[in-house]
């Protein structure tokens, strides 16, 4: 940032300070709780977490705590969300910032996880659960046989999941929009691990982890 | 004056600048001529002992003068600022120089991404440069840009080029910039857009030729990335 442009931040800071400091409750340098921090979430994610098809954002509710920080400093750091062609994550890379501080990124993290677990209707259509379950052997390496995830493998729980998300994350992955981000073991690994998937047995995978008991 | 905080990074920078200094220094000198008469006339018929108050109906011409002159003055004044203004307008805006080079500016909820021609100079060939963030530009080369928005409206907002485009979902807008100066300036979201739109700041890296032809050696040819081929293409991947 150049010297003239912090200096133009700084008149209009001190303008907006001189503003928000009249009536403003909000204390700089305290942290916000989960719940409050959530508020930004429940736009898109609902307030109970469950997600909205319709802006591409997926029930959350009950996920693992350290999976929601995990990729919530993924978004931050550019690792998750930052492709041209990723629409979804670019929005939500912006959502993540708004979680400046680890403590944050904790405190909010740990409100999703606390929130009630449930699993949205199914949404894929054509799906066939024979080689859905056949497929799933692969993922089940990292995923957990049922589906429940590992942490020590950086492999979050799939069980219950929303079936589109599960799709639209496979095809991302496949076509490089995810996981393909250089010096990102993770994201690689689970980028080649979508390669095994024919693009015809995509749906047929997400709908059975969606299928799968939590 | 307005350059003391942000830089004139364009052609027109200085020109949108001169402009809006135009106004200051007629609207201001009129303003203090303004409060002058005015405390000028409260000090002159201030309350004196023995001296009635008088009601002014404004019939007599010599009243008159004081409001119908600095009417005049104002219409005046007026045509010179819509002149001056309409000369930078019919510049920034109007105007379509013949372009050096095209990038494709697309804003989303929340970000902005960017299409370079890449070495060959065209849009919608093989050696795109396809950006997040980040505007990569030559200096003194004029560029034209098509604005796009996938969802909302933006605005598409450059403070150091004085450069400002509403962006209209199904919309291609076009318009040019020529920057002047090199270094990296901001990039700002000017159309409220969503619960991100304080989210979405970018850069724009106006680059010297050398340090461009650089760049575009480094980027020109896409990253054959292993996930991109095979599985690449089979859409639904947004
Ligand atoms: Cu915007």
């Amino acid at each position: 940032m150049s010297v003239s442009t912090l200096r133009l931040y700084a008149v209009l800071g001190l303008l907006g300070g001189a503003v928000a400091g009249a009536g403003c409750s909000v204390a700089q340098g305290a942290t916000a709780s989960g719940e409050q921090l959530y508020r930004a979430c429940a736009s898109c994610h609902g307030e109970a977490g469950a997600g909205d098809a319709t802006f591409g954002a997926p029930r959350i509710a009950a996920m693992p705590r350290w999976y929601v920080a995990s990729q919530l400093q993924r978004f931050k750091a550019g690792t998750r969300g930052r492709h041209f062609d990723d629409a979804e994550g670019l929005r939500m890379r912006a959502m993540a910032m708004q979680m400046g501080t680890q403590a944050e990124i904790d405190a909010v993290a740990s409100y999703v996880a606390s929130l009630p677990a449930g699993t949205s209707p199914a949404a894929v259509a054509g799906a066939d659960p024979a080689v859905g379950q056949t497929k799933f052997a692969v993922c089940a390496a990292c995923h957990g046989p049922k589906g429940e995830g590992n942490e020590a493998l950086n492999a979050p729980p799939l069980a219950g999941m929303d079936d589109w998300y599960v799709a639209r994350q496979l095809r991302k992955f496949q076509s490089g929009v995810r996981g393909a981000v250089k010096d990102d073991p993770i994201g690689a690994q689970m980028a080649g691990m979508a390669l095994t998937v024919q693009p015809a047995e995509v749906d047929s995978v997400a709908a059975y982890v969606h299928a799968l008991p939590r | 004056m307005i350059s003391w905080f942000v830089p004139q990074a364009s052609t027109f920078a200085a020109d949108v600048d001169s402009l809006i200094f135009l106004i200051l220094v007629i609207v201001g000198a009129w303003f203090l001529l303004a409060e002058a008469v005015l405390f000028w006339l409260i000090l002159r018929f201030r309350k004196r002992e023995g001296v009635r108050s008088k009601y002014v109906t404004g019939d007599v011409k010599s009243e008159k003068r004081w409001v119908s002159y600095p009417h005049y003055a104002v219409l005046v004044f007026d045509v010179v600022i819509v002149v001056a203004a309409l000369r930078v307008w019919n510049d920034v805006k109007v105007t379509d120089p013949v372009p050096e080079e095209t990038v494709r500016v697309v804003s989303q909820q929340w970000a902005w991404t960017f299409v370079h021609a890449g070495p060959d100079g065209r849009l919608d060939t093989a050696d795109d440069i396809k950006t997040v963030d980040d505007l990569y530009v030559q200096q003194n080369r004029t560029y034209r840009f098509e604005l796009h928005s996938k969802d909302v409206l933006h605005s598409f907002s450059v403070p150091a080029f004085r450069l400002k485009q509403d962006a209209v979902p199904g919309r291609m807008i076009a318009g040019w910039f020529k920057p002047t100066l090199a270094g990296d300036f901001d990039i700002q979201c000017a159309e409220i857009c969503g619960i991100g739109h304080g989210l979405m700041p970018a850069r724009i890296h106006v680059q010297t030729a050398t340090a461009h032809q650089e760049w575009l050696r480094e980027h020109g040819v896409m990253p054959a990335l292993a996930a991109n081929t095979g599985a690449a293409g089979q859409g639904g991947a947004r």
